[in-house]
Formats: C-alpha cells, structure tokens, sequence
C-alpha cells in the first residue's frame, strides 16, 4: 500500500514538473519567470502566449492520454486480455476514421469534431461486439473482430487519405496524433466527455473487477455480466473516442499505459485505472514535450514518438516473455 | 430448504439433466455424486442461478429461482465453481473482498467479513500474495474463502477438495462442518473423494446420464448395487474404527 502511495505521488510530481517543461518549451523562447507569471495572473504577451496557446495543449494532453489509458485498462479487464487496447481493437481507429471523413467531408468544422470522433469509436466498438456475439462474448472472439475492424478501418483512412491528397493539410497531423493547433475551445468542449469517463469509471470500478473473473463467477456475485461488458465497453469508446477527437490517432497510449501500471502496483482495478490514467497522460504529455524540443524551431506530433515508444515497449515485452519462458 | 421440480437443462441441442425432483434440506450437507459428464456441474450451476432452466422451477425457500434479481441472488447463494479464473496478480484480499460485492454494507463490515472468511479457512497468512503465486490448493482456497465472504445462507461448492492434498482434505472436512453449524449453512456439494464426500454429507443424490437415480442418506445410497449403478464398479463398503463409512473399490482389494 505504502509503495503505491509513493509511485503515485512521485507520478503526480513527475506529471508536474512535465508540464512545467512543456509550458517553457516551444518554438518561442520564454523565460522561468513567464512560466511562473502563467500562475500569477501576469498579462504580459509572453504570459498569454503560454496561457492561451501552451497551457490548453498542455491540458489536452494530459486528459486525452488519461482517458486512453483508462480506456486501454477496462478493455484489459473486462475482456481477460493483455492485449487488449483501444488501438488494437479498432476503437482508435474507428474514431479515427470518423474524423478524417468528418474533416473532408464535413466542413472540417472542429467544433464536432469530437461527436464524429465518439460516433465512429462506438460503431466500432458496436460492431466488433456483434461481431464477436455468439450467446456471450468471447474474448479471443472480440479481439479477432477488433483486429479486422481495425485493419478496415485504417483501410478506409488511407484511401480516403489518398483520393483527397489536395486537402491533406491538418488531416496528416489528425491522424499521425498530437495536440498542436489545439486550444481552450477544444478543452472546453471536450471536458465534459472526459468528466463522464472519469466518473464513469469511479462508479464502475468494482463492477469492471468483477468482470475480471470468469463470467459465471462474476454472474454469481449478483452482475449481469453481458450488459456491464457492453456498458463497460462503452465507457471505454467513449473515453478513446473523445482522446482521438483532440489528439488525434496517439500510438499505443492505452496499451503502455495499463501494461505499465499494472507492473507499478495497480494491482486492483481502481489503483490500475488510476495509475493508467497518470501514465497516460504522462506519456502523452512527454511525447507533445520532445515533439517541441526535438527539432525546435519545428514542432513534431507527439503521435511520432508514442508510436516509437510503442514499439520499443513490444519489443521489450517480448525480450522479457522469452525471458520468463511464456 | 432447496427443492427442485421437474428439472431439465439443455446446452446447446444436448438434454444434460433431465426432469430431475429432489429437495436439499436445510441446514445440512446434500452430496452430489455420478460420473464425470453425469450433470453435477451443471446442476450445481443451475442452482447457483447460473444458467437457464429448460423446463421445472428450482425454489429456494420457497420462492421460484427466476424471482430473485441476481443481487438477491447472490445474498442467499455462493458458489464456488470447479474452475474459476481471475488475473494472476490479482491479491488474495482483493478477491475475497469481491464477494462483498452484493451487500451494500459499509467498508467496515466488509472488512470484517473478509477477515472472518480468510480466518475460517486458515488462510490469512496469503491475503497479501497474488494468485498467480499460490499452489493450486492455496489458490483453491482463496476462491473458496471469496465464497464464505458472501455470509450466505446457501453454498453450492463444485469439488471443493479438488487440489487438496490428504491433510488439507481432512482440514476442510473439519472446516465445513464447523461452518456449517456456526454459520448455519445449507451445503450442497459435488466431490470425487468418496471418502470425504460421504464423511461431509447428510444427505446424498446420484446422477446419472443427467437423471437422478438414488437419494438418502449416505448410509441408504452406499450400497454395492448402487455403486455398480453409478459408477459402473463393485466393491466393499466398510466402516472404519471411528464408526465412519468407507469404499473400498475392487481394484484396490
């Protein structure tokens, strides 16, 4: 208990001193005492800079890569998989592909952005579950189904991607995922998606770890172990839903970060849910971080990096099964 | 008091238990014997209000199955299935702490009951262990113990014995009678040991091919006859120096 407490707070510090980091920063030199003006309500221009521009970025990245490791961390749950992620099952990529059809089709208003984002990420969901439906969902079933729709899904975005290379500018960033462009808009009209995840998942908690039992196991603890999964299902859409809507495709966020939390402690499923949601947003926040600072004056999508971590993570999850003869 | 009427479950296209009447009394220890595949299991599963009921009604006091939301369900009834599952780094607290799930008392009393089920079963040593690091017995127990967490009246207990060795057998044997009398239990089980099986029950039925072909006591049902019915072998039924029934098949005479 006590070495929870303590990777929880030094997580909470680490995030702090992140975003610190971040708010410093940028293709425009700040200094220390501009950063420390953010807080004191100075008005300078260098000030509003950072309040009007970094610190929405900076927020962002921190609750869409919060909601998709709370995502990544009921679908591992409730689905009895360690692979399971919102990237894998298709649910970031219907998402996904909602948005690119959104912004080329739609007007590329931002403003709904976020409801084409929800909307694609819960057909997706909707289908692989019926997909996988045969008197009750089978885990290998469901990520089977979550593959497939993920493939056609990423399928779709590249043809659309390509037939439309004219109007690619923001789309390519959409989809290779970041929060640059991003303001105190988007923070307000994704903020009470992410509230509902959150509180969501608070109300959920112990029925989320029920389901984590085999199914007639969970049955007999007083659940309707069909209808929590799809609810359970949902809330993880709508949490890696909202994420894409503002940050875009972000790699494999929801797959390191409940993995990650689960070797830190989180060994019920309220200390794995908030462990995942810091490490998320840690994550997320660390690659919007080094997509500043790596080839500044030029920005890069944090997208890049998550996505490289995502693959030094599979490869290291690999060299440590082999190791442990799995 | 558990009765049955009438029942019949079909999995798939397969009848698996058919048109089978019996009551469990209450209170006391009812013995599930037959074969593998004779339908224990999935009797068991279906008085646990686990799966569908083809045709007939199980009532528990009185009251149809079906009636009971599955959180009333699950106040009255604990089971503890052959096979359950949950993660590996799940802590043996956490998943005795799940059986609380369908009471809503406060932390306290929950705590409390966890504490009281871990003790019962000698197991408070591993609350902190994860499952993936116990035995097979330890890890038996420890889902045995989510079970006893419950406070039910009711435990329906799918081979309870099963990865126990002799002592351990011969401590849960001495537990569940304890169990049964302080916590007042109705106990309906399947074992395969029929040692300690007929040792813990008051009250034995057979199975077989999904019918019910004997119930009584252990006495009236270990009969030589009705051994070679159920499980198709003879022996000897003796009774040891404590006065306790014993089989003795043919191929260890």
């Amino acid at each position: 208990m006590k070495r929870f407490y303590l990777i929880l707070t030094l997580l909470i510090l680490l995030t702090g001193v992140l975003a610190v980091l971040a708010l410093k920063s940028g293709a425009v030199m700040v200094s220390w005492g501009d950063v420390a003006g953010v807080f004191t309500g100075s008005e300078s221009a260098q000030v509003l800079l950072l309040r009007e521009i970094r610190l929405p970025r900076i927020l962002l990245a921190l609750l869409a890569g919060s909601a998709l490791g709370v995502a990544g961390a009921i679908l591992q749950q409730i689905l009895h998989n360690d692979l399971a992620a919102p990237e894998i099952m298709g649910i970031s990529a219907g998402a996904g592909t909602a948005g690119v059809i959104w912004l080329l089709y739609c007007g590329a208003s931002l403003q709904y952005l976020g409801a084409a984002s929800f909307a694609g990420a819960a057909l997706a969901a909707a289908v692989v579950y019926l997909a996988a439906w045969k008197r009750g969902i089978d885990p290998a079933r469901l990520i089977l189904a979550g593959v497939a729709v993920s493939t056609l899904a990423g399928a779709l975005s590249s043809a659309l991607l390509l037939l439309n290379s004219d109007k690619l500018t923001g789309i390519f960033e959409f989809t290779l995922g970041g929060v640059a462009g991003k303001g105190w808009d988007e923070v307000y009209c994704s903020l009470p998606f992410f509230l509902i995840t959150f509180a969501g998942c608070a109300v959920m908690v112990r029925r989320i770890e029920l389901l984590s039992l085999d199914d007639h196991s969970a049955a007999s603890l007083g659940i309707n172990v069909e209808s929590t999964r799809l609810t359970a299902l949902a809330l993880a859409s709508l949490a890696a839903g909202t994420a894409v809507s503002v940050a875009g495709l972000l790699g494999f966020v929801g797959l390191m970060a409940p993995h990650t939390a689960g070797r830190l402690g989180g060994n019920t499923t309220g200390k794995r849910l908030l462990l995942s949601a810091l490490l998320g947003g840690l994550l997320t926040l660390t690659g919007e971080w080094l997509g500043r600072i790596a080839a500044a004056p030029r920005e890069l999508p944090a997208g890049m990096f998550l996505s490289a971590a995502g693959a030094i993570f599979f490869l290291t999850l690999l060299l440590r099964n082999r190791r442990e003869g799995l | 008091m558990v009765q049955i009427k009438g029942l019949t479950v079909t999995l798939g296209n397969k009848k698996i238990l058919d048109r089978i009447s019996t009551a469990f009394p209450a209170g006391k220890t009812s013995l599930i014997l037959g074969r593998n595949g004779s339908g224990k299991s999935t009797l068991l599963k279906t008085l646990a209000g686990l799966l569908k009921i083809t045709a007939g009604e199980v009532l528990l006091h009185g009251k149809n199955l079906t009636g009971f939301s599955r959180k009333e369900l699950a106040r009255r009834c604990a089971v503890l299935l052959q096979e359950p599952a949950a993660p590996p780094d799940m802590q043996v607290a956490t998943l005795v702490m799940l059986g609380r799930f369908p009471h809503d008392t406060g932390r306290e009393t929950d705590r409390n009951a966890v504490k009281r089920a871990l003790d019962d079963l000698g197991i408070a040593h591993l609350s902190e262990r994860k499952l993936g690091t116990l035995s097979g017995g330890e890890r038996r127990k420890a889902f045995f113990a989510r079970a006893l967490a419950q406070e039910t009246g009711l435990l329906i207990l799918d081979e309870p014995d099963a990865a126990l060795d002799a002592a351990a057998k011969n401590e849960l044997l001495k537990t569940l009678r304890e169990l049964k009398t302080r916590r007042q239990l109705t106990v309906i089980m399947a074992a395969h040991d029929w040692d300690f099986a007929l040792n813990a029950a008051d009250f034995v039925c057979g199975l077989k091919h999904g019918t019910l072909c004997c119930s009584g006591t252990p006495e009236q049902i270990v009969q030589p006859e009705i051994l070679q019915e159920l499980f198709g072998i003879s022996g000897i039924i003796l009774r040891d120096k404590y006065g306790k029934l014993r089989i003795l098949p043919e191929y260890r005479q």
